[in-house]
């Protein structure tokens, strides 16, 4: 027999007035409308293509390959570039770069072409088990690697490295390693300060043992770490299929969600050292704040950022929360930093109307002031 | 809204009915095989959702069971090898247990139950395809997609059947706070957070705990020769299935685990165990398997209870938040509103949950205990076929160590090469190469390779070279 809420006390003072509620009518109307759209839905996936989800459509050259190709570094040849300084856009290696590419009304890679930049990718692949002993100075050799080609291709000695969320935090630690070769750096929502107690990822990960999860698994796969991050907000996937389901009429909409559905689970693994060393050092250890991390005996100080560095958080970013983000403001060494405050999510910083309107303009107008050859 | 049956609620859910039928025959169209099932499922809640419904309504209404040939599960397959391994009765050495086939069909069947466990946690946050390919190759965005809002639709309709007692009182008589928090059922509510969680259905938590209790008592047969009478084995295995029954799952664990670690009795010289070489590693492997099982089902069965508390939190919550909407005349009309309510008022009890420590540390548990069954699991697999001539895991394992302790090496020596070039050429008085070109030379259609650079200044003398089989660099060293 089912339990009833009555049995939590709040019974004993209901009400006996007969109160306004769902009216049966409008109920089952609704019932009805829901039952239509999902149908009507079904149909328009039926008609729907991988041509209409097609992203990264901006013409872009492999020029590297890294680690024997499985990790590949992109050119996006621009004829209309006025800037000599190349810009490499660093992304999180747990997710895809074509986010920033993913469709050309909404496509942070054009914005900083149209602005005159030399603009580079990272396609960082999907690690295998192969990959599991990958450790996280691996991952700044690669993109030493990458930075290298661009200064002998490009003839500067500097590039501009933008480097989002985990990607800016590598971003970060190069620049510590290697300021010379960095002429201005830019972290996007990037994490930083990891003793976050109040916060959901941080709090969980205190309690997370890495070391049976990285021996079992090897490599740590993208549906892992997805459920971790999507977990924070169960609800949401309701209330976002709802969404959904409501913008069915709409190709366009439909293909637009589905095109950021795709990119959110297309999510490569996290090699298991990395993913062990991330994990204990970093959100456990938070050696980052501290500035106590070290890449095989190197210490990285982040004191020697002294390059220009532009930091943006943004306000309403779960995974990333402010309190995250801008210790990196303090911690760095340069004289000429700022910190920006974007009004939205972690996603939305770099993917929203707003973000295309006014933060990719900021970002390049920042780059272009100070990378002037 | 003029009705043809006299009854509005019937007439509606007619025309919901043809919408259903509808909906049955596009999925037949739409869809590829493999999520008609998903698609098959929703419309059958749904359909059970009318059917309720007009139950509630005094309807005789009939014939929704079968739509579209729905509810037929399909037929999995297992996906734990145990078909390739060899002579598997030869294990017999390890006593009655081995020797049964049964015994090894047991742990295949607790293997799939547990992946099914294991997978759907996660399978809840959504489908994950494994990688791009698979994506552009079978329009898995498509596919992943129909499922995810065929799941998010069974929620909704769910939802629905939840709220259905509620709607046919406030048609009837009219419907008083009292009445809402008396019919609104605690029950169906988990079953919408359930399928939110992507909980198992309880008879898959009760199987997956049978299958371990059945694998307990083959061990405690081989306990009886060491003399454990079988009396004891029956009394301790009923103690803790009824511990995990009452939820009590602390204690049952604590009794598997005893009666696991009985097993250690008979591995000695006076009974006809092998207690050395292959089997008695075997053995050991199978005794810390199940105690992983064991832990793991204690830890998801925990899991399950709290997520469960706090969905009757939530429910509370949102009654209690509806009633006083209601006296403000706020109170939902539409259906779509009251869905906002729930998702709301859910996601604030969750919130809460996932806060305490007590959620955090068991997550973490219940995420080592996976992977500790995932593990032996495989250390077991291996054992198996380790006569077979294929290599294992393990052996490529330390064979992608070998080589990635040989890549980081090239890379070091390279970088100090370039290094030392660099300062002969400075030496020498040479101008320093100018810049390769502009942007407009940079290759084109080639790609170039080079090895990327370490970071590391640490000399790679520093470090051995990998003797075979054991890597100088050994990641255990990091932990």
């Amino acid at each position: 027999m089912a339990q009833t809420a009555e049995k939590n006390g709040s019974a004993k003072t209901a009400d006996k007035r007969s109160i306004p509620f769902l009216e049966p009518g409008q109920f089952m109307k609704d019932m009805t409308e829901m039952s239509s759209k999902v149908v009507r839905g079904l149909q328009h996936l039926k008609e729907m293509t991988e041509d209409d989800l097609s992203v990264g459509q901006t013409p872009r050259v492999k020029v590297l390959d890294v680690d024997g190709g499985k990790i590949k570094l992109y050119h996006y040849p621009n004829p209309n570039a006025t800037c000599k300084v190349p810009l490499l856009l660093n992304f999180a290696v747990v997710n895809k770069e074509y986010i920033l590419d993913l469709q050309p009304d909404k496509s942070f890679v054009k914005k900083m072409m149209d602005a005159g930049l030399d603009v580079y990718t990272i396609d960082w692949g999907y690690p295998t088990r192969a990959d599991r002993y990958r450790e996280v100075g691996d991952y700044v050799d690669y993109l030493d690697s990458c930075i290298d080609y661009m200064r002998k291709t490009s003839g500067q000695p500097s590039v501009n490295l933008l480097g989002i969320c985990q990607g800016g935090t590598s971003a970060l630690i190069y620049s510590a390693l290697f300021p010379e070769k960095i002429r201005n750096l830019v972290t996007v929502v990037t994490p930083f300060e990891f003793n976050l107690p109040d916060s959901l990822i941080f709090k969980w990960a205190q309690h997370v043992n890495p070391d049976p999860i990285a021996d079992a698994v090897g490599t740590i796969s993208g549906e892992v770490m997805n459920a971790g991050f999507l977990m924070v907000k169960p609800m949401q996937r309701l209330q976002k299929f709802h969404t959904f389901v409501n913008i069915m009429d709409s190709k366009e909409k439909v293909a637009n969600f589905l095109r950021m559905e795709r990119w959110l689970f297309d999510s490569p693994g996290q090699p298991g050292e990395a993913y062990r060393e991330y994990t204990k050092r970093v959100f456990i250890g938070n050696e980052l704040s501290k500035n106590e991390y070290d890449i095989d005996g190197r210490k990285v100080d982040f004191k020697k950022v002294t390059m220009p560095v532009l930091s943006i958080y943004a306000a309403q970013d779960h995974l990333v929360p402010p309190e995250c983000a801008k210790p990196l403001y303090d911690a760095v060494g340069s004289k000429d930093k700022q910190m920006v405050e974007f009004p939205g999510g972690h996603v939305g910083v770099f993917m929203s109307g707003q973000s295309q309107k006014y933060v990719a303009p900021a970002i390049s107008s920042w780059i272009l002031e100070r990378s002037k050859v | 809204m003029a009705t043809t049956s006299g009854n509005i609620f019937t007439d509606l859910l007619n025309m919901q009915m043809e919408v259903v039928k509808k909906a049955a025959d596009a999925a037949g169209e739409v869809l590829p095989n493999n999520i008609t099932n998903n698609i098959s499922t929703m419309l059958g809640d749904l359909a059970g959702t009318v059917a309720t419904t007009l139950s509630n309504t005094g309807s005789s209404f009939t014939g929704f069971a079968n739509i579209g040939g729905m509810g037929d599960d399909a037929k999995q397959s297992s996906s734990f090898p145990f078909n390739m391994i060899p002579n598997i009765g030869n294990l017999g050495s390890i006593g009655n247990l081995a020797s049964m086939p049964a015994f090894m069909g047991n742990i295949t069947s607790l293997y799939d139950t547990w992946k099914n466990l294991y997978s759907s946690w996660m399978g809840a946050m959504g489908r994950v395809p494994a990688a791009m390919s698979d994506m552009v190759n079978n329009g898995s965005v498509v596919v992943g997609a129909v499922n995810n809002l065929t799941t998010m639709a069974q929620t909704y309709f769910k939802l629905s059947e939840l709220m259905s007692p509620v709607i046919k009182m406030a048609q009837d008589t009219g419907l008083t706070a009292e009445m809402l928090q008396k019919y609104l059922s605690l029950d169906e509510y988990n079953k919408i957070i359930s399928q939110t969680f992507s909980f198992p259905a309880e008879e898959t938590m009760k199987k997956f705990t049978d299958q371990i209790n059945t694998l307990v008592k083959y061990l405690g047969d081989v306990g009886q020769i060491a003399g454990t009478s079988v009396g004891d084995i029956t009394q301790m295995s009923t103690k803790a299935m009824s511990a995990f029954a009452s939820g009590n799952v602390d204690e049952a664990a604590k009794l598997y685990v005893k009666m696991i670690d009985n097993m250690q009795k008979p591995v000695n010289p006076l009974t006809n165990m092998v207690f050395f070489g292959r089997d008695r590693v075997a053995i050991e492997l199978l005794q810390e398997m199940l105690k992983s099982y064991v832990l793991f089902a204690a830890h998801y069965t925990k899991m399950q209870q709290m997520v469960f508390s706090t969905g009757k939190d939530a429910l509370t919550n949102m009654t209690t938040y509806i009633i006083e909407q209601a006296k403000a005349e706020k109170a939902p009309r539409t259906f779509d509103e009251f869905f906002h309510i729930f998702v709301g008022s859910s996601e604030k009890a969750f919130d809460i949950l996932f806060n305490k420590d007590e959620y955090a540390k068991l997550q973490g548990e219940l995420s080592v205990s996976g992977a500790r069954v995932k593990e032996q699991t495989d250390k077991f697999i291996e054992l198996m076929i380790s006569e077979l001539p294929i290599a294992t895991r393990s052996e490529l394992d330390e064979a992608y160590q070998s080589i990635h302790f040989l890549k980081t090496q090239v890379r070091r020596l390279e970088r100090k090469l370039a290094e030392q070039e660099e300062a002969i050429e400075t030496l020498g008085g040479k101008p320093a190469p100018k810049a390769a070109a502009s942007k407009a030379a940079a290759p084109k259609a080639a790609t170039a390779t080079i090895a990327p650079k370490t970071v590391a200044s640490k000399a790679p003398a520093a470090k051995a070279a990998p003797a075979k089989k054991a890597p100088a660099k050994k990641p255990a060293a990091k932990k």
